[in-house]
């Protein structure tokens, strides 16, 4: 029975292997180098991006050996590895007839070929931090772990882990799987994908996509309104990553970056508002008067101590203060203490007009004894 | 004067036995050994003068530490960081005991658990294998040493005797009072009086001579209920192991093995039996006894000697390793790295089902985690067997109690390393170097809490063993299920911790007193690139001079030297890449930062920042660089008055 599902298995595989080689002509095949931390030497490999007739990228393939076999006395087995369009691993197939073998020349069983890909799925793997020594070291070879000279220990993965076996088959194809060739994967997308499949990849929400498109945005400078609104858009819907979108607007021009950030320390959460204003703290572009004592009027929707402590310090570095600042400011002295005394600390040797020297002073008297 | 006499006058004490090696005649026996310079016939050219060397000291302590490998250094600097006046005394021109030049064994730990991962050792250990990554990028055995002597010297409350055994105990009661030391290249004759004894020697023979308990040989299995040990007590000890080291010299290199070489039979040899790797010795060229181990040890060393040029003959000249014609032989050991000898009794015997079970005690104060790992009776004398019995690999890491770490009935002594309160099957796994450390650093800190106290190590035990633990946590040293919670860590009072980025944990996890990610919890903050910030926030203004933080130096990856140099991903050759380079600190008095200090080398896991004591409302930590790592991971951050 089990064998009959084997070959059903491998049956269909081989009917999805000849369809998309034979059968899509957008396909495009690209040279890459991968290392595979099985091997000495980074490997040449021709990894394939199929398109849709629309021309957006729906995934990869390419082919591999199923085994890093350093003694020549493996069976290797070409397998056919699939990701998506941002290399996540899909699935894997096997030529006509082919077989994967475990120690001793038994082959996969068909639950043992359900498992593989089930490792190949799981991301966190336990393949992903051994050592191919490890895998190699076979169990009478376990005194090697001595006290005098250590050396390593057969390794010991749970059976839910492993195709019993053919570790050495799970360590190469998981690492193939899930190895540099999603980095290369993700490059590809970005690099050959239109301006439209950006702002689709936006929109999905998934922060891989998002970063993806924003590396590629700011790569290309663009900064067309589509784009920005389908970014503010993002920032308002889902807490967004927060490093590339801060790159993209400090890559952009003066007018356009002083906008872009101060839209984002508005609109974004507590930490986009930091980040939002460590980057107006850092840029070595120049901010009007007007813009900082804009950006000082929002004081009374920050909310954490952080949001606070980093406005005063990006005023303190910009070396900015004014009578509408300090008016922007003072009315957080009734709020949070810890909050309250970073502001007391700012206003405290600023020239103030009488009724905000008198907050400070109210202040100073009421907490003597914690500042 | 009659030994007795000496003795009467020079301590007005007691002595436990008659061991000290002083001059004899073909004919005389112990009782004619007098320590009696009485009779030198000196004439010094230089005064004209004749007289009698002085060949007598006597000195005072805090604490006395005997032997200079990993277990008594980490005790000796242990005591004296902690305010104890400390000696260490080593009987080797050399520290380090197995792991120094003279015996070239590697200093393993908990080098890997079951999930494939080390759980390294941190504290003392750490910082003597973290200053030899930094001093010694050569990774000679011989530059080592003298990182060692760095390590103990640079302490400013700790004395070091090299060449000096500890050869006699003279009591007072159940208490030993001084011990006896003779130091071979001065002629001298030491008395160090101290109210605490601490015997890392391994065989310990000061603890022997004051009469503390101990057994030798394996248990039966019934009286610990002990799977793996034999069904009938036996005497067997473990063997010691002669190693050498060869040297690919570019051309064929022939060998004549000297005439006392054993000729090796590796016809019936077992096929454990390795010659893979020779290139950096053969661990299993070892012999052990059934009897008395101390007594065989020059017998057994010059069999071992004769084993050794009978494997490397057999590998140079049989002709199955081709790959060895261009090796020479470039260093040979001549003193065996011991296993097992005594083993003294304290008030618990850890045994293995406490391992294996993974026991938790109240007052544990180390861990271990190298498998239970028996080499077999005969050792290379039994050649038809396997050199060792990996008996149990443990998933977890195992705790060690501090009653087992003091005598059961000398009131002042302690013992770390592997003459510990255990039987031979917990021996197994728990003599490996950086696990005897840890119980050195527990020794020695115990120790310094005996002396501001005025007490013995058993009522630290019983009275004090928060405080112990405590210390040993604030030290660096991780106690498995023991979070620290020390009531003067200012940190823990501060109202406010955040960072200015976080790629991975929380800043808030650097006071929950776990100061490693641990069972798949994480107990650290990562920052998002550098530089990084931390800022800590107090209500009022707290006085403070004192910050204590611990970085990240990956405790999953082994850094101890290794004669093959690996550099993978569980061993490093170098320096971790993860660890904090360059770090400052700075306090807000009166609303103003205020700079406190800055390290722009820093060489250890605890960073320690001190200064003028300051009335600070907030601190902020600034990490600028690391050692090659992009972010920084820090797991505890402690402040202080």
């Amino acid at each position: 029975m089990l064998n009959k599902l084997h070959i059903l298995i491998v049956i269909f595989f081989l009917i999805i292997f000849q369809k998309e080689n034979h059968n899509n002509l957008n396909n495009i095949e690209y040279k890459v180098t991968i290392h595979h931390p099985g091997e000495k030497m980074p490997i040449k490999a021709v990894l394939t991006q199929v398109k849709d007739k629309a021309g957006f990228t729906t995934g990869y393939f390419m082919d591999v050996e199923s085994v890093i076999c350093l003694e020549n006395v493996c069976k290797i087995i070409p397998v056919r590895l699939h990701w998506d369009d941002i290399g996540n691993y899909q699935r894997y197939e096997l030529e006509e007839l082919a077989t994967l073998e475990k120690y001793e020349a038994d082959v996969f069983t068909a639950n043992d070929y359900k498992k593989l890909h089930r490792i190949l799925l799981n991301k966190n793997s336990p393949f992903k931090e051994v050592f191919i020594g490890d895998i190699l070291t076979v169990k009478n070879e376990l005194n090697t772990n001595v006290d005098v000279i250590s050396g390593a220990t057969a390794l010991e993965l749970d059976t839910k882990d492993t195709v019993p076996g053919a570790a050495l088959t799970c360590f190469t194809l998981w690492h193939w799987a899930n190895g540099d060739v999603v980095n290369t994967i993700q490059q590809l997308t970005s690099k050959t994908a239109s301006t439209k499949q950006l702002v689709a990849y936006i929109k999905t929400k998934k922060p891989t996509y998002y970063a993806l498109a924003l590396k590629e945005l700011t790569h290309r400078k663009l900064y067309k309104k589509a784009y920005l609104d389908a970014i503010f858009k993002h920032i308002n819907n889902s807490p967004a990553i927060v490093k590339p979108t801060i790159t993209y607007f400090e890559s952009s021009t003066k007018n356009g970056y002083f906008k872009n950030i101060k839209k984002l320390f508005i609109i974004g959460n507590s930490e986009q508002k930091i980040a939002a204003l460590k980057s107006i703290t850092l840029t070595n572009k120049q901010a009007t008067p007007i813009y900082l004592e804009s950006i000082s009027s929002y004081a009374n929707t920050l909310q954490t101590y952080q949001e606070v402590d980093a406005l005063i310090n990006m005023l303190e570095k910009k070396q900015y203060f004014s009578n509408q600042t300090a008016n922007n400011l003072t009315p957080l002295l009734n709020g949070d203490f810890l909050t309250a005394r970073r502001v007391y600390w700012f206003l405290s040797n600023k020239k103030l007009s009488n009724t905000q020297k008198q907050a400070v002073i109210n202040f100073k008297k009421l907490y003597k004894n914690k500042i | 004067m009659e030994r007795r006499d000496f003795f009467k006058k020079g301590t007005k004490a007691a002595v436990a036995a008659s061991v000290i090696p002083m001059i004899t005649t073909a004919h005389s026996g112990p009782e004619d050994v007098v320590y009696n310079r009485d009779t030198d016939k000196w004439y010094h050219l230089g005064s004209g003068k004749t007289g009698i060397p002085n060949r007598k000291k006597t000195a005072d302590y805090d604490v006395v530490v005997i032997g200079g490998g990993a277990a008594g250094i980490s005790a000796a600097v242990a005591a004296a960081r902690n305010g104890s006046k400390t000696v260490l005394v080593q009987d080797r021109p050399v520290l380090g005991g197995n792991a120094s030049s003279e015996m070239r064994v590697h200093l393993n730990g908990v080098n890997r658990l079951k999930n494939g991962k080390a759980e390294r050792e941190t504290g003392i250990i750490e910082e003597m294998l973290l200053l030899n990554r930094f001093c010694n990028e050569q990774e000679a055995y011989t530059v080592f040493d003298h990182v060692l002597y760095e390590y103990v010297m640079r302490e400013p409350n700790l004395t070091l005797m090299l060449n000096t055994q500890a050869i006699e105990a003279v009591m007072s009661g159940s208490k030993i009072k001084s011990a006896l030391c003779w130091q071979s290249t001065t002629e001298m004759l030491y008395t160090l009086n101290a109210p605490i004894f601490i015997d890392c020697s391994g065989d310990g023979l000061l603890a022997a001579t004051a009469g503390a308990e101990y057994r030798t040989g394996r248990e039966a299995a019934s009286e610990f209920n002990e799977t793996f040990a034999p069904e009938k007590a036996d005497g067997w000890q473990m063997g010691a192991t002669l190693l050498m080291s060869s040297k690919d010299m570019g051309r064929p290199m022939k060998y004549t093995p000297p005439f006392y070489a054993i000729k090796y039979d590796y016809k019936i040899a077992h096929p454990k039996r390795k010659i893979a790797g020779f290139q950096n010795g053969i661990w299993w060229i070892e012999l052990g006894s059934d009897d008395d181990i101390i007594a065989d040890y020059e017998e057994n060393r010059h069999r071992l000697m004769g084993y050794l040029h009978g494997v490397w003959d057999y590998i140079k000249n049989s002709g199955e390793f081709p790959e060895a014609e261009n090796f020479a032989l470039d260093w040979v050991g001549s003193l065996p790295c011991r296993r097992e000898s005594r083993r003294f009794i304290g008030d618990y015997i850890v045994s293995e089902k406490d391992l294996t079970e993974y026991k938790h005690y109240p007052d544990a104060v180390a861990f271990g985690g190298w498998p239970i790992d028996e080499h077999i009776p005969g050792g290379i004398d039994n050649i038809t067997e396997p050199p060792t019995h990996f008996h149990y690999h443990f998933h977890n890491l195992y705790e060690f109690p501090f009653r087992s770490l003091y005598s059961k009935n000398i009131t002042n002594l302690m013992f770390a390393g592997r003459n510990v309160s255990q039987t031979h099957i917990a021996l197994s796994s728990s003599r490996i170097m950086a696990t005897c450390a840890l119980m050195g650093q527990a020794v020695g800190t115990a120790a310094a809490i005996c002396n501001q106290k005025n007490t013995t190590p058993r009522e630290v035990g019983k009275k004090y063993i928060n405080e112990l633990q405590e210390q040993l946590l604030r030290d660096d040293v991780y106690i498995p299920k023991r979070p620290a919670n020390d009531p003067n860590d200012l940190a823990k009072k501060a109202s406010l911790i955040f960072a200015s980025t976080t790629s991975s944990g929380d800043a808030k996890l650097l006071t929950n007193g776990i100061s490693r990610d641990i069972n798949g919890k994480i107990n650290h903050w990562m920052s998002k690139g550098l530089p990084a910030e931390l800022q800590l926030e107090w209500d009022a203004p707290t006085a403070l001079s004192a910050v204590e933080i611990k970085c990240d130096t990956n405790v999953n990856r082994n850094i101890m030297m290794r004669k093959d140099s690996r550099n993978d991903e569980l061993f490093t050759n170098g320096v971790p890449k993860e660890m904090v380079k360059a770090i400052k600190i700075e306090g807000r008095v009166n609303g103003k930062w205020e700079d406190l200090g800055a390290i722009d080398n820093n060489q250890t896991r605890l960073i320690k920042f001190k200064f003028n004591s300051s009335k600070v409302t907030a601190i902020k930590i600034i990490v600028t660089e690391t050692y090659g790592a992009n972010d920084v991971k820090l797991f505890e951050i402690r402040c202080y008055k």
